[in-house]
């Protein structure tokens, strides 16, 4: 079985119903069906069982090895209060619901092309195409692009955001020109 | 922050990022000028994605009453929606990886409506701007006044501020680097005049011996060896030709030692300076300059980066600057001696300079990649050595020893195509340079041998031997200015490094007409002192008590909750951002801040001794005390007998932070430091928290008899050690939660203190 609810909520809410087990009453859910989620007017994902119910944020626990599997569902003070190793598992409007939450909790841009590459003063500037629209990031020169299993990459900017090159080898050829230098 | 750092993050928005530096005007008037009374926008930021995650902005504008939200629309103007700001009941920040959420919730008669007013999405760029706002919201819904702050200055500070620190340093341009680093050189004009002379002069000479040649084959050689001259006629012009070249070589050597060591010493003067300058400028820096700064990069700058711009100033700029009157030299003689040949290789000059700056420009790339590889190998050296034991406990030497192996080969062949990149790219230029010296050949031949006037008119021998002695002198001239570009990089990377730190203005100064308390009495009063150390977040929140002189004061409470704030303030490591902190009735920030310090001692956690022996750091903050007073504050602190059965005594000296002697002993160096100072106000900063019982017991009986006579604020984490305290401050999430004695605490059973101490006695009983 692959969903357990366990943590306290961070607060209460204006629903009737809550989730209330403690971390040191955590009891493994022996059904699957036993955890619903749904998205709310509050515009939350939203865990149930049975009568218990809590907002929820998602963690992926291998966001780039194993992303579609091994989702933590935490309070808003980073309480674990469920776990769903296989969406799969859920039922099909929890499934749905899970998914359109994780769309936007995992969500990083992805990098269709590379326009330019240059170096500035202890800066390397990027400007590439996302599918969500153009974007101008910044790096610092010694901060690498990481590989993920998938054979993706994953760029860091100095704000924190996430960019990813799916597949460098699918990149038309004057991105991966451009890029040459930080791929392999 | 200063006008200067103000511009410099507006130019950084502008450069770096794709939006506004700051909330467009035409939105800005129709904010400000909604309703009868003119708003006041208190804080602004910038939601750039939209439901569906595209790219899309939407601005949030905290006003005095209102809050508004202005959607971008693709025609360029906005939609605008106004929010009354006492609405709110929450606010809400859910964070992802690029993607932040911020919630906010109105009221209901009965609580929180559960269905958000305002849902904005936004990347992390525009988090800190975000989250300042939230703040600020939160404190709305709690009835709080917001205090005044700049909000456009808190939007520019909180967008441009990754970028400023990880670039180090503002955009401005090289060349103005360049003009900055040379006015370094103006103490030194004299020297730098003659240096440069004598590198002119060097040049100049070198064009000498060629034509000396060719006259010689010309005028001498030639005529003898065909009987139009006797040998015996004109062999004192012979050898006045070859002395002349000997001088000529003598003279320039002379002028390149010259050149060499006035340069290099002038460059060396210029790095002493910028080095003090710079460490100068950096004992004047706050506290907050250092939270923000990196060590190892402020020891570079201070070390490797002035070292490179001696460098630049001794070798660099003499070496641009000859080569280009090098050539433009070369190429003027070889054209005033033939036109035709002059041009034939005066003309391919650009395109070699051209061809090796490009080829710089890929060798960049690739030493790109090499770095990157050598990072991937040198991580592997980082994480086994310290971790040898981890390895070797977990039996994964061949593991780790396969990992270096493959990283070491991936760097290995990134080096080669380095060397094949320039081992094909030198030999080919100068066959480039040598075809241009056949194609000399070619033209000059018919002419010289009367085959072909075609080509032009005669050509003598002489002439077209000191012609080919001017062709070899190209080449260096030619690699030195195909380097230019790489030269100014690394050198104006530097002067930036260095040229930020000295641009940068301590936010902590002296008042221009501060009081001067000789001796102060110890009274402190805090009166409604609040903190933020990002000028938004409060971490201290309206504080106000007094303490009068030779009272011990205790703080306690928990971790975060601006215990240390407090100190530092009272330090006058940060100056408060509301309220006042009052010292003998004068404002900190009015008193004279050399003086004030002088009367403050602090006794930390992690105590700090400096490379050097036990009686420096002793007397670190009274350096003319006697040796009967150090040894008088050693045995105050307990440190005597130890220190005198080390075989070195008190000239022992302690490795770097000290850590040649034990945490308890270090601790009591550092107390017989602030007993030598003999301040008025001591601060004990957890001073007992991380050394053994029996060291504890010598500790607490050296700060026994330190705080007797003094004002104390001590901050401790085992609240026994506080007992003797007058009163006992209980901070809670930047407020007094409580005051009293150990006692009075204690007689509130639900109080934070008594909680604290239960807690405690319950750990200590089940040890």
């Amino acid at each position: 079985m692959t969903q357990q609810l366990a943590g306290e909520p961070s607060s209460p809410c204006s629903s009737p119903a809550h989730v209330t087990p403690s971390a040191s009453t955590a009891v493994p859910v022996t059904a699957a069906a036993q955890l619903v989620l749904e998205q709310r007017r509050d515009g939350r994902l939203w865990a149930r069982q049975a009568d218990q119910a809590a907002p929820v944020k998602l963690r992926r626990c291998f966001p780039w090895t194993f992303p579609e599997r091994y989702i933590s569902l935490q309070t808003d003070d980073n309480v674990e209060l469920a776990f769903v190793s296989d969406p799969a598992e859920l039922d099909p409007a929890s499934q749905a619901a899970l998914s359109r939450a994780l769309s936007e909790a995992g969500f990083v841009f992805v990098i269709e092309r590379v326009d330019s590459v240059e170096e500035d003063f202890e800066l390397r500037c990027f400007k590439v195409q996302t599918p969500r629209g153009p974007r101008a990031f910044q790096t610092a020169l010694d901060a690498w692009p990481r590989e993920t299993p998938d054979g993706g990459l994953l760029i860091e900017d100095v704000a924190g955001d996430v960019f990813r090159i799916e597949n460098p080898e699918s990149l038309d050829p004057r991105s991966r020109e451009l890029v040459w230098e930080l791929v392999d | 922050m200063t006008a200067e750092q103000r511009f410099n993050d507006r130019d950084i928005i502008e450069r770096y990022t794709d939006q506004p530096a700051r909330l467009p005007d035409a939105l800005r008037s129709s904010i400000i000028d909604h309703g009868s009374n003119p708003e006041h926008i208190a804080s602004y930021a910038l939601a750039d994605l939209d439901q569906q995650l595209a790219f899309r902005r939407t601005w949030i504008v905290l006003t005095t009453s209102t809050l508004v939200l202005a959607r971008e629309q693709p025609s360029g103007g906005f939609d605008l929606q106004r929010l009354p700001r006492d609405g709110f009941a929450k606010v809400e920040l859910a964070l992802g990886l690029s993607c932040h959420l911020l919630r906010v919730y109105g009221k209901t008669t009965d609580g929180v409506d559960n269905q958000p007013l305002v849902e904005l999405r936004f990347t992390h760029r525009q988090r800190p701007s975000m989250e300042g706002l939230a703040f600020l919201l939160e404190q709305v819904t709690k009835g709080i006044a917001l205090e005044a702050r700049d909000a456009d200055v808190a939007y520019l500070e909180s967008v441009a501020q990754p970028i400023r620190e990880a670039q180090a340093l503002v955009s401005t341009r090289r060349l103005a680097v360049v003009w900055r680093l040379l006015s370094y050189l103006k103490p030194y004009k004299t020297r730098v005049i003659w240096g440069m002379s004598a590198a002119i002069l060097v040049t100049l000479l070198a064009l000498v011996p060629p034509f000396l040649t060719g006259h010689l084959v010309d005028r001498v050689i030639r005529p003898v060896q065909s009987g139009e001259l006797k040998g015996a006629d004109v062999v004192h012009v012979a050898w006045l030709a070859v002395l002349g070249i000997a001088v000529v070589h003598a003279v320039s050597k002379h002028c390149v030692w010259l050149r060499l060591r006035l340069l290099a010493v002038v460059g060396e003067l210029v790095a002493r300076d910028l080095r003090d300058e710079l460490f100068a400028h950096l004992q004047r820096l706050s506290m907050s300059f250092y939270s923000r700064k990196k060590t190892g990069s402020l020891i570079t700058r201070v070390s490797s980066d002035t070292d490179r711009l001696w460098e630049f100033l001794a070798f660099g700029v003499v070496e641009v600057s000859l080569a280009l009157v090098s050539l433009v030299a070369l190429s003027a003689v070889l054209i005033s001696l033939d036109l035709r040949l002059g041009l034939v290789m005066a003309l391919p000059v650009p395109l070699m300079c051209l061809a090796i700056h490009l080829h710089g420009n890929g060798m960049q790339r690739m030493f790109t990649r090499v770095w990157r590889k050598w990072s991937r190998l040198t991580d592997v050296l980082s994480d086994t050595i310290p971790g040898m034991r981890v390895v070797k406990a977990f039996n994964q030497g061949a593991r780790e020893r396969g990992r270096f192996s493959e990283r070491n080969a991936d760097v290995v062949n990134e080096f080669n195509r380095v060397h094949a990149s320039w081992t094909g790219f030198w030999p080919g230029l100068m066959l480039a340079l040598e075809a241009t010296v056949l194609c000399v050949w070619v033209l000059a031949l018919p002419r010289l041998l009367g085959t072909g006037h075609a080509f032009g008119p005669a050509l003598s021998l002489g002439k077209f031997v000191s012609f080919l002695l001017y062709t070899t002198m190209f080449v260096y001239p030619v690699e030195i200015m195909g380097q230019v570009a790489r030269i100014m990089h690394r050198a104006t990377s530097s002067a930036h490094r260095v040229f930020e730190v000295l641009d940068t203005q301590p936010e902590v100064v002296d008042d221009p007409d501060p009081v001067r308390i000789e001796t102060l009495r110890g009274q402190v009063e805090f009166e409604r002192v609040t903190f933020a150390y990002d000028g938004v977040r409060q971490v201290i929140k309206g504080l106000s008590f007094k303490v009068e002189p030779g009272e011990l004061i205790g703080l306690v409470g928990p971790s975060g909750g601006g215990k240390t704030t407090l100190i530092n303030l009272l330090t006058r490591f940060y100056d408060v951002t509301g309220g006042r902190i009052l010292v003998d009735g004068v404002d900190l920030r009015k008193l004279e801040g050399g003086r004030y310090r002088e009367q403050v001692g602090i006794v930390l956690q992690e105590p700090y001794l400096f490379q050097g022996s036990v009686l420096e750091n002793i007397r670190y903050g009274a350096p003319d005390a006697s040796f009967d007073d150090v040894i008088a504050a050693a045995r105050v602190a307990n440190a005597h007998d130890f220190i005198s059965r080390l075989p070195h005594g008190y000239d022992t000296v302690v490795g770097e932070r000290g850590h040649t002697l034990s945490g308890g002993e270090r601790q009591r160096v550092s107390i017989a430091r602030a007993v030598l100072k003999n301040p008025r106000i001591l601060i004990l900063d957890e001073a007992t928290s991380s050394v053994d019982t029996e060291t504890e017991r010598k500790i607490q009986e050296a700060m026994d008899r330190l705080v007797a006579g003094r004002t104390v604020f001590a901050i401790a984490h085992r609240l026994s050690t506080l007992r003797k305290a007058n009163r006992l401050l209980v901070i809670q999430d930047g407020n007094l939660a409580e005051l009293g004695t150990h006692a009075e605490l204690l007689a509130n059973p639900n109080g934070i203190y008594t909680k604290l101490h239960r807690l405690q006695q319950d750990l200590h009983e089940a040890a």
